[in-house]
């Protein structure tokens, strides 16, 4: 067990959630709640029979690696669909279904496919199929998810029996990261073509070389995986005979089916149940570091959200301490900026990224003063805004309740609008939604490592979630130097300049990292407790505790 | 007879035709995209955007969106599942017999239980009654959600006598999985119809011919079984009718709370997820079980009664 860092909660009276589902959960002493942070549960012992794990956010909506990119399907999926790389518990990467990826140059990729991998139904893992595999994101009728991933990819084309090159119009270290997650998932070509529109759903099925494969998908009971008993590598083969994942939303029902035993684990255990979890003898609860962080994003490219000071008015009217008790239930803890730490704590330049992070002020606590003195440099055209947030998101509307009253205290009147997920999501891709809406509300995850994975997206003139138009020549010209430089502390150290300067500027006023909450029943470990479940195929390491 | 039956049928279909355009035009003023549900929520080009609109007709006007729909519910294809893209049919069908099985257990508990305890209330002694009221008031307050909460803790977390959650596999574990949904949901109804019950068993006894039968030395039994329950029948009969079809309704509740894979669950899960296309189907699915099992129970009452008929 690696224990990351520790962190302690200042001395309050916690109000700890009843969850209703009792165990006396109720009025504690005011004690500090510790967090012991870490990456991973002690190794399992020994196999396991079968293990049922429970999904809160629900059925997954497909498991074709092109639709996934969310909780329930990343959970499920990269077990079954392995990527290029992997992605271990620190964020680090190392050789997955490929046993080598090269940045050859800025703009070529060479990936080396593994020998001797086989499909579930024997068949040879080929570079067509790697081909096949990255280039079906390229495809607009597909809408694939990672699409994003592939946008300055300009080829990609077999060069050898076991190799693919990638070429990029523009270049783009984070490409290689990105491998390690669902964008660089491989699936067999003839399955995937025969099975059509129908491939990953409940009906159409799955082909892939993962530990588990697909046993059955009860649409709206279970999904089970079956152990692949040929898999490639000897060391990472699945310790559970079968892999059961249930969906179970409620998050009371939730937690009586952990206590009962009856379910044997989860990830994003219910905040509401944390309480009752970690004093159970059914099982532990365990907190792991994560890339998932909650913000509030200026979306508005007129207007006080427009304005930097505005924006770090309201950063320093808010105390991110009090935030993390009341929302997290303690369990997080604050962020300088929108990448969080994880990110790049696998990478060769780590020493780089974690000075350039020392180095951004600490706005963690409230400062008032000098939120109220910037509002009146900022002399806002007008003082009244609107904050977004999907409706029926209770941490999401209590994080906009906090801003509201945070934003009240510096003289800003604050309108909380709740918007259905149809319209929340249309925000992403339509400006005109966005008109009269000042900032949203929104929670985030990274699932791979990379410093690079937000900050183009967020900086660059034009980019997608660019949405204040903001520009500064130092930042384009240094974010262009970072993903374009093939060595890593060159590549950092252009990052961290551009960081410098973006940093303070608060496009994302970013709240708090939420830490990973895995909850593992006494008879079962070995499950990575850091938010690298997102993109591993974690379900093979638990057995017997 | 059949011209009862007839003007009944052809309300039923006329309230199902406007409970469809209802439905749909809801659904279709909703605020926000649903090609953006389409594309997953994640960035997409104009042009994928348009490929979309034209697969899904969502280009088209409203009557013409609305036509696509009923002739494609006529001719027995519903469409398929934005979000989870498998045929709306194939999810309705894996769920619809535990949605019935739920809803037959819970109408079965309203019925023998909620009509025994009423019939026991009200020719009962005044303890018996008292704590029946009781206990019908609590039972009426507590909505399904809470029961729900309180039944998981006491029944499978504390007791273990029956799982927190699931649906079960074959007819006795499902019967077994789905009992603490079934109290959960029949709560509130059973305490209604039990109410109803006590207040016209009470009424009843009241009346000259059941003090005349009485007084002629008829036995307490037969005198409720002859003149009290025939002619409480017919008032508690349409009130469990109209209980038993607002089950329908209730199981979205009940089957979230336990994690049970039935149509309530789902239609939870399509709307939170805003996949039109399951929520149009489920709910005019829903309208019309309400809709059918009233006519049924109006049907049933003229039997019963066949003054009803000429009224």
């Amino acid at each position: 067990m690696i224990v990351r860092r520790k962190w302690a909660a200042p001395v309050l009276a916690l109000t700890l959630a009843t969850t209703g589902c009792g165990g006396g959960a109720g009025d504690k002493p005011a004690v500090a709640e510790t967090f012991e942070l870490t990456e991973t549960t002690p190794a399992a012992t020994g196999d396991v029979e079968s293990v049922t794990w429970a999904l809160p956010s629900g059925e997954p909506a497909s498991l074709d690696p092109a639709r996934t990119g969310d909780y329930s399907a990343n959970t499920v999926g990269t077990n079954l669909c392995e990527s290029l790389l992997r992605l271990n518990t620190d964020y680090s990467t190392s050789p997955g279904l490929a046993s080598e990826v090269t940045q050859r140059d800025a703009t070529t990729v060479v990936i080396t496919v593994r020998d001797k991998v086989t499909f579930w139904d024997g068949s040879p893992l080929t570079a067509e199929d790697v081909v096949y595999s990255l280039k079906r994101n390229l495809d607009p009728k597909l809408a694939s998810y990672s699409a994003h991933v592939f946008a300055n990819v300009a080829s990609i084309d077999k060069t050898g029996p076991l190799e693919v090159t990638v070429r990029f119009r523009t270049p783009d270290v984070q490409f290689v990261p990105d491998l390690a997650g669902v964008p660089g998932a491989i699936i067999q070509e003839r399955y995937a073509t025969k099975a059509a529109a129908a491939f990953g759903t409940a009906s159409g099925g799955l082909m892939c070389t993962g530990p588990f494969r697909l046993g059955g998908w009860q649409s709206g009971q279970k999904i089970t995986l079956k152990r692949n008993d040929n898999y490639w590598d000897a060391a990472r083969k699945a310790r559970a005979a079968t892999f059961q994942f249930v969906f179970l939303t409620d998050s009371s029902t939730l937690t009586s089916a952990l206590l009962s035993g009856e379910v044997d684990g989860v990830y994003g255990a219910p905040a509401g149940g944390m309480a009752t979890l970690r004093r159970t003898d059914a099982g532990k609860l365990y907190f792991g570091p994560s890339t998932e962080t909650v913000s509030l994003g200026a979306v508005a490219a007129e207007g006080p959200a427009a304005d930097p000071k505005i924006r770090q008015a309201l950063d320093l009217a808010i105390d991110k301490r009090s935030f993390v008790l009341s929302v997290l239930k303690g369990a997080g803890e604050p962020l300088k900026t929108f990448t969080p730490p994880l990110a790049w704590s696998g990478s060769p330049a780590k020493s780089v990224y974690d000075a350039g992070y020392a180095a951004l002020p600490d706005t963690s606590k409230a400062d008032l003063t000098r939120a109220k003195q910037l509002v009146t440099e900022a002399a806002p055209s007008r003082r009244d805004l609107v904050i977004a947030l999907p409706a029926g998101d209770q941490s999401l509307l209590q994080t906009a309740t906090i801003a509201q009253a945070a934003a009240q205290q510096i003289g800003l009147t604050m309108t909380i609008k709740q918007l259905q997920p149809a319209e929340f999501a249309g925000l992403f891709y339509d400006p005109t939604l966005r008109n009269g809406i000042d900032f949203i509300a929104t929670t985030g995850y990274l699932e791979v490592p990379g410093a690079l994975y937000y900050a183009p997206g967020f900086v660059l003139p034009g980019a997608p979630f660019n949405w204040t138009n903001y520009e500064d020549p130092d930042v384009t010209k240094n974010i262009g130097a970072a993903v374009s430089a093939t060595d890593p502390a060159a590549s950092a150290r252009a990052f961290v300049a551009a960081q410098a300067i973006y940093g303070p500027a608060k496009l994302q006023i970013t709240l708090a990292e939420s830490y990973n909450r895995l909850f593992l029943n006494k008879r079962i470990t070995g499950a990575p407790a850091s938010f690298s479940y997102i993109s591993s195929a974690w379900a093979a390491l638990v057995g017997t505790a | 007879m059949i011209g009862f039956v007839a003007r009944k049928v052809a309300a039923m279909l006329g309230t199902v035709v406007v409970a469809s355009v209802v439905i749909f035009g809801a659904l279709y003023l909703a605020p926000g995209d649903p090609a953006s549900i389409l594309a997953g929520g994640h960035e997409v080009t104009p042009a994928t955007m348009a490929a979309i609109r034209a697969q899904y007709h969502l280009d088209e006007p409203f009557w013409a969106q609305y036509w696509h729909w009923v002739s494609g519910l006529l001719s027995g294809d519903p469409g398929t599942s934005m979000v989870l893209k498998v045929p709306v049919t194939t999810l309705i069908g894996a769920r619809i017999g535990t949605t019935a099985l739920l809803v037959a257990y819970a109408s079965v508990l309203i019925l023998v239980l909620g009509v025994a305890l009423g019939v026991l209330a009200g020719a009962g002694g005044k303890v018996v009654d008292g704590a029946l009221t009781a206990g019908t008031t609590v039972l009426m307050a507590a909505p399904a959600f809470v029961a729900a909460i309180l039944l998981i803790w006491i029944f499978a977390t504390r007791l273990a006598w029956f799982p927190v959650f699931g649906s079960g596999d074959g007819f006795g574990d499902e019967i077994y999985h789905l009992t603490l949904p079934a109290l959960a949901l029949s709560g509130g109804y059973l305490a209604y119809v039990s109410r109803i019950t006590r207040t016209e068993v009470r009424a009843e006894l009241a009346a000259d011919h059941v003090a005349a039968a009485r007084a002629r030395g008829v036995p307490r039994w037969a005198v409720l079984r002859r003149h009290v329950l025939r002619n409480a029948a017919p008032p508690i009969l349409a009130v469990s009718g109209v209980t038993v079809a607002g089950l329908f309704a209730g199981t979205a509740v009940a089957e979230q709370a336990f994690g049970v894979s039935g149509l309530g669950s789902l239609l939870v899960q399509s709307a939170a997820r805003q996949d039109l296309v399951v929520v149009q189907v489920l709910s005019l699915l829903l309208v019309t079980a309400f809709v059918v099992v009233n006519v049924l129970v109006d049907l049933l009452n003229a039997a019963l009664d066949p003054r009803l008929v000429k009224a």
